[in-house]
């Protein structure tokens, strides 16, 4: 153990627990070039880093969560078009539904009518076709009585008014008939 | 020895082999196989006490400037070296995604910068290298101190009193000097080593540095921070209060750099003068769980003398009461 011998005298005592101005002053330049140097190839490489990650992180989960509200929303659009198609496509559906029921009501109606048409004419053609045929047997019955007449009376009787005769006849048969 | 110490374990082992709290029968035989080598290699192997004193031993000097340098100013550099070799390799490359190294000091150096920002908020970031170069220097010192080497390898000498035996042996041609177990006589001459490297906060000159650096730059961020305003805390007269309180803060402030110095002297010193003494008086295996000590006492040092700078800066910021927040 190394005693300082006169420990009166203050400098012999600060020698004696190894202070010294000069190693002070060296641990002091010492101190502060490491200071300097940690910082330039320490401090500031490694915090830049640091802050660098913090942000890029940061701007990740920002764009991450920006994505997510942007999908959430396409996928809103998506549904609310999806469910106009599907509206559309209803719509579209009924109204030709109610277009077909339409047609279908109008061919049906038109196909009687033509029926009835066609069912009509057939009557009146029929009805006309027997008035010609009675109009032509009447003339050919008075034919034929007139000449039956007058080979019966033998010419007495002029043709005109033996016609006329016979004509009156058949109308008044007619009435009855 | 072998007969006594199983006479001893007998009754405590018991029937069962192994009772909570004791070794088993194979763990005792180990302890005592190693006690025994033990016992012999102090028998034959003494360790010399190396000589205890305060202020470090010269090393070499340097012819031009006539400077002499001491082990503590050579263990300093050394961890300077180490410290700026170190942090330019992690740095030289780094990337975005971390990984072994760098993850590390990354963490190391998050935790400090959390640490200084929770205390000082928006000025952590400019305190920050001082607090950590701080930390780092000095847990880097105080470690580096506890390496086998450190206090035990260097030049002999002659000791002022006491000292011990040398012999002399020859490795590869090269002569190397081994101090005795044994003291030498009053008729001879004592030798001691005066070692290469000696932890550097061993020196109050290192602990009075630091201390200096960290009570002028509480100053300085004082007056940054409060411009001219800051020294109305030494001298005031707006007050009694402020008459009497001013002095005894001029002295608080030349406490701290005592307090500084002398408790990272104290405690630093204390622990190698603690290893040192056990290994000279029980050299094997009893000095292992204080090396672990040590080695919690310098990472506690570095954290206090970082922490209260930190602190005391950061108070320096604040001015003190309403007078404070005037400026």
């Amino acid at each position: 153990m190394v005693v300082p011998a006169v420990v009166g005298e203050r400098r012999v005592d600060l020698e004696g627990l190894g202070i010294n101005l000069g190693y002070l002053i060296s641990q002091i330049i010492n101190f502060v070039l490491l200071l300097v140097l940690l910082r330039i190839f320490l401090y500031r490489p490694i915090v830049n880093m640091l802050d660098r990650r913090r942000e890029k992180i940061r701007a990740d989960l920002d764009e991450a969560d920006k994505a997510r509200s942007q999908a959430e929303t396409a996928k809103q659009e998506y549904e609310k078009q999806l469910e106009q198609a599907r509206e559309e496509r209803r719509s579209i559906v009924a109204q030709a539904n109610e277009q077909a029921e339409k047609m279908r009501e109008e061919i049906l109606e038109k196909a009687r009518a033509e029926a009835q048409q066609l069912v009509a004419k057939t009557e009146e053609e029929t009805e006309a076709l027997r008035r010609q045929t009675l109009i032509g047997a009447q003339d050919e019955i008075v034919d034929l009585a007139v000449a039956a007449a007058g080979k019966v009376v033998g010419e007495s009787l002029d043709e005109k008014a033996h016609r006329r005769l016979i004509q009156e006849f058949i109308a008044e048969v007619g009435d009855l008939g | 020895m072998d007969e006594l110490m199983s006479d001893v374990m007998e009754p405590v082992i018991g029937d069962e082999g192994c009772l909570p709290g004791c070794m088993t029968g194979k763990g005792c035989l180990i302890y005592i196989v190693i006690v025994v080598i033990a016992a012999f290699l102090m028998s034959k192997f003494p360790v010399a006490l190396p000589e205890i004193a305060l202020p470090a031993e010269p090393v070499f000097t340097l012819p031009a400037l006539g400077f002499t340098v001491t082990n503590t100013l050579l263990a300093t550099w050394l961890s300077m070296f180490l410290l700026i070799v170190g942090s330019i390799l992690v740095t030289r490359k780094l990337e975005m995604v971390p990984g072994g190294l760098q993850n590390l000091v990354e963490w190391g150096l998050g935790v400090l910068l959390g640490l200084t920002e929770s205390v000082a908020a928006e000025r952590g970031r400019k305190f920050f290298p001082l607090v950590a170069t701080i930390f780092i220097f000095l847990l880097v010192s105080n470690w580096m101190g506890l390496l086998p080497g450190f206090g035990t390898v260097g030049t002999i000498h002659e000791a002022h009193h006491g000292g011990y035996e040398v012999q002399q042996i020859s490795v590869l041609g090269v002569n190397i000097n081994l101090l005795e177990g044994q003291e030498a006589g009053e008729h001879h001459t004592g030798y001691t080593v005066f070692s290469f490297l000696r932890s550097a906060a061993t020196d109050l000159n290192t602990g009075l540095a630091l201390a200096l650096v960290s009570v002028v730059m509480t100053q300085v961020v004082g007056v940054q921070a409060l411009g001219l305003g800051y020294f109305s805390k030494f001298l005031s007269f707006k007050d009694l209060l402020g008459v009497v309180v001013g002095p005894l803060e001029l002295v608080s402030e030349l406490g701290k750099i005592i307090s500084f110095s002398f408790r990272l002297f104290g405690n630093i010193f204390a622990g190698e003068v603690l290893l040192a003494v056990l290994a000279s008086i029980i050299p094997y295996l009893v000095s292992v769980p204080f090396m672990g000590l040590e080695l919690f006492v310098g990472l506690m040092q570095a954290f206090v003398f970082a922490m209260l700078t930190l602190v005391f800066m950061s108070m320096a910021t604040m001015g003190h009461g309403a007078e404070g927040e005037e400026h």
